[in-house]
């Protein structure tokens, strides 16, 4: 009998670890990144934590400092509030003006301090009508680039 | 069915080869990712085979508990250990598509998570067919978690609606504003997409063939072999 | 541009070596299995 209690009470306990866990892990997973008009809207809230902001990178803003590894930039998504972010490191192939961006890291007064800096891929798959002028520019491209 | 799979070993085997030269040799270089875009011919109709996989499971362990017959749950048991495999690569292929263009392997965004959720799932089906000694029983039960496991599918697919994700909307067509569906991509990329797909499919029937009649042969024998132990 | 080609011939390959290691597996297995059905059959007669 007492086996059996104790059982349960171990199965009730490691249960609610389960649930306490994926909910905390469902939450991170639903709110993925955050959007620069929230964070500008409740500064204070998000002031020192590690946070992610999805946007886009503004044209026109990006800096690129090759010899030190820094890539400043402001992000938005509707063009009326920016975050001016600050990221040291490689800067990745994809990334370029007016590209979807998900940056990880901490505010610091007005400017986000990114520690990840991720490349959105839009859903859209393009192609240059230059680049492939006639048929054989297919292997031109592929030896060129 | 021998017979089928006769026919469709070669039919798959040399669609997938006429894919292959085609998209390598016959598509032309998309300008926003390069060369490496080449991966999504083999992501995208990956995931359509682990859906369809996994789709037959949930109607084949839905026909078991209905009749009980075990034909039922052998057609399910060989599919969801294709539609495994196929998952498998659907996370593999898309972790190493990930890392040029996002700068990274792995997120815990909504699809990757629920991604990951379904190919644990039916590790937990396998688990349980082979903890389950009594072969009705093991039916019985992968049945219903085949049943629970398909469920995530629909999720997988919407998630990049519901939520806010790293992982891009579904690539095939995109709805205007003025609500027409339009295809998110030239025809010259769409094309060998689309084939790739169905030449996909034919391999997967074939697999699943060759996996019903493994199975059907080895519990013959078994059948056989308890019989004449017992007699 | 970036060419990327080690990701795309990894992903290609492992693709490749998973089916082709599949396929042969199982095509092993059902010979076995077909072999020893047809033994079961001789003995029989």
């Amino acid at each position: 009998m007492k086996s059996t209690y104790k059982f349960l009470i171990g199965g009730i306990i490691i249960l609610v670890v389960l649930v306490a866990l994926s909910i905390q892990g469902l939450q991170e997973m639903t709110v993925f990144f955050h959007t620069p008009e929230e964070i500008l809207q409740d500064t204070e809230a998000f002031e020192r934590k590690t946070i992610r902001i999805g946007a886009l990178v503004q044209s026109g803003s990006v800096d690129w400092d090759s010899k030190n590894l820094l890539l400043s930039f402001n992000i938005t998504e509707d063009s009326k509030h920016f975050i001016p972010v600050v990221y040291e490191g490689v800067k990745p192939d994809m990334f370029r003006e007016g590209q979807g961006v998900v940056v990880e890291g901490k505010m610091k007064g007005d400017t986000f301090y990114a520690h990840q800096l991720l490349v959105k891929h839009s859903e859209e798959y393009k192609l240059d009508p230059e680049a492939h002028k006639d048929k054989k520019d297919y292997y031109k491209t592929l030896d060129q680039s | 069915m021998a017979r089928w799979i006769k026919i469709l070993e070669p039919l798959s085997i040399l669609s997938l080869i006429g894919c292959g030269i085609w998209i390598f040799y016959g598509t032309p270089i998309e300008s926003e990712m390069g060369f490496v875009q080449k991966i999504m011919y083999l992501h995208v109709p990956s995931v359509i085979v682990t859906y369809t996989a996994f789709f037959v499971v949930f109607a084949f362990s839905i026909a078991y508990l209905w009749k009980r017959d075990i034909m039922f749950d052998q057609v399910a048991k060989s599919s969801a250990e294709i539609g495994e495999v196929f998952c498998a690569l659907v996370l593999i292929t898309g972790a190493i598509w990930g890392k040029p263009t996002w700068g990274t392997y792995w997120v815990w965004d909504a699809r990757l998570t629920t991604t990951l959720l379904l190919f644990l799932i039916f590790a937990g089906y396998f688990l349980l067919r082979s903890f389950t000694k009594e072969r009705e029983r093991a039916a019985r039960l992968a049945a219903v978690l085949g049943i629970i496991g398909f469920l995530d599918i629909p999720i997988i697919h919407k998630s990049v609606e519901w939520w806010r994700t790293l992982h891009q909307p579904t690539t095939l067509f995109k709805v205007e504003a003025t609500g027409e569906a339009k295809p998110a991509m030239p025809m010259e990329l769409l094309l060998p997409l689309l084939v790739t797909m169905g030449a996909m499919l034919i391999f997967y029937f074939y697999l699943l063939l060759l996996r019903i009649q493994t199975e059907k042969q080895y519990h013959t024998l078994q059948e056989l072999i308890a019989n004449n132990e017992g007699g | 541009m970036p060419m990327n080609l080690e990701y795309v011939f990894t992903t290609y390959g492992i693709w490749l070596v998973t089916f082709i290691l599949y396929v042969f597996i199982m095509r092993r297995k059902l010979k076995t299995y077909n072999d020893a059905l047809e033994n079961f059959e001789q003995k029989k007669t």
